[in-house]
């Protein structure tokens, strides 16, 4: 732990971190583009799982939308990751002690693991399943299961500035 | 009355004291729904843009795209106005002096017309020109995420 602690003071005082967090103009746009990357993937996402669960686009076959959003929601990861790091080497020793932030990453780890469970054992025989009128049980528990992880995400993730303890 | 007077009766108002005196976490919860608004927003006129440009569900039809994401558009946009709301009226002569805030909400009536006329009618009956329909959802695309950039630049200034 204190390995974790030494790395995320060290990623906080590198030339990077600190230029990102003292910058007027850097910080705010790296955040506006973490917040458009998750318009792309969760928001996309949220469509893909309501679609599991028959609330949107119902008479759409899953797998015209699961293949049609895939590189979208793929690229919009990317950017969501790729800012967050930069944010996360910003406030790296000050947000890693932060509870909304663990809470945060515990819950992407758990989405990311129900993305790859339902790509790998439902997704690639999406073209078996995903005609029928009533979806398996599974799947709509994975639709429910991936709103409901994501959205703790997005709500944890709003905490973080609220519970931040002022670095000493 | 004045502009001025009629702010400091809002935030002085009983919703107005109690979002300004309440626990941080309710101001912290008001802009999970701001924000879970915001995407939702976002993501069906990014869906709407990408189809109108060829891609993303483009083998469904933009009438039936438009159809099932109207709802949810409307969703997202009643969560970003009722909490927005909310925020402002907390702290209502903050807000209507800050220069972000002035342009946001400029541009975030420009974009609301935009999708009213638009969206709403033209698009889903598709009388006109595919080109205009394009440039325009373009536009509407790029005016909420500059409403989105504009917001978070208020708490900068």
């Amino acid at each position: 732990m204190s390995l974790l602690l030494d790395f995320a003071q060290v990623l906080y005082d590198s030339p990077i971190g600190t230029d990102i967090r003292e910058s007027q103009f850097l910080y705010p746009l790296i955040e506006a583009a973490h917040l458009l990357g998750l318009a792309v993937s969760s928001g996309l996402i949220v469509l893909t799982d309501l679609r599991l669960l028959g609330l949107f686009m119902k008479d759409v076959p899953v797998a015209d939308i699961l293949h049609q959003l895939r590189y979208w929601v793929i690229g919009g990861f990317i950017g969501t990751f790729v800012s967050g790091g930069f944010l996360f080497w910003a406030e790296a020793a000050t947000i890693i002690e932060n509870p909304a932030f663990i809470v945060k990453i515990l819950f992407v780890v758990l989405g990311c693991a129900n993305a790859l469970w339902f790509e790998f054992r439902w997704g690639r025989s999406v073209t078996q399943w995903g005609e029928q009128k009533a979806l398996p049980t599974a799947v709509k528990y994975a639709g429910l299961a991936s709103l409901t992880l994501w959205t703790i995400v997005i709500i944890s993730s709003r905490f973080i500035p609220y519970l931040t303890q002022n670095q000493t | 009355m004045t502009t001025f007077d009629l702010l400091h009766w809002l935030q002085d108002s009983a919703i107005g004291l109690f979002v300004r005196k309440s626990d941080h976490l309710v101001g912290a919860a008001i802009q999970v729904f701001h924000i879970v608004g915001l995407i939702l927003l976002l993501t069906v006129v990014l869906l709407v843009t990408l189809r109108l440009f060829g891609q993303g569900l483009r083998r469904q039809s933009l009438r039936d795209i438009t159809k099932a994401t109207t709802p949810i558009f409307w969703l997202g946009y009643g969560f970003t106005v009722c909490s927005g709301i909310l925020m402002f009226v907390g702290n209502a002569v903050i807000y209507a002096a800050n220069p972000a805030f002035q342009y946001k909400m400029a541009l975030f009536l420009v974009a609301s017309l935009i999708q009213l006329l638009l969206f709403a009618k033209v698009l889903s009956t598709e009388i006109l020109p595919h080109g205009f329909i394009k440039s325009a959802a373009f536009l509407s695309f790029t005016l909420w995420v500059v409403v989105g950039l504009a917001g978070r630049a208020i708490g900068f200034i």
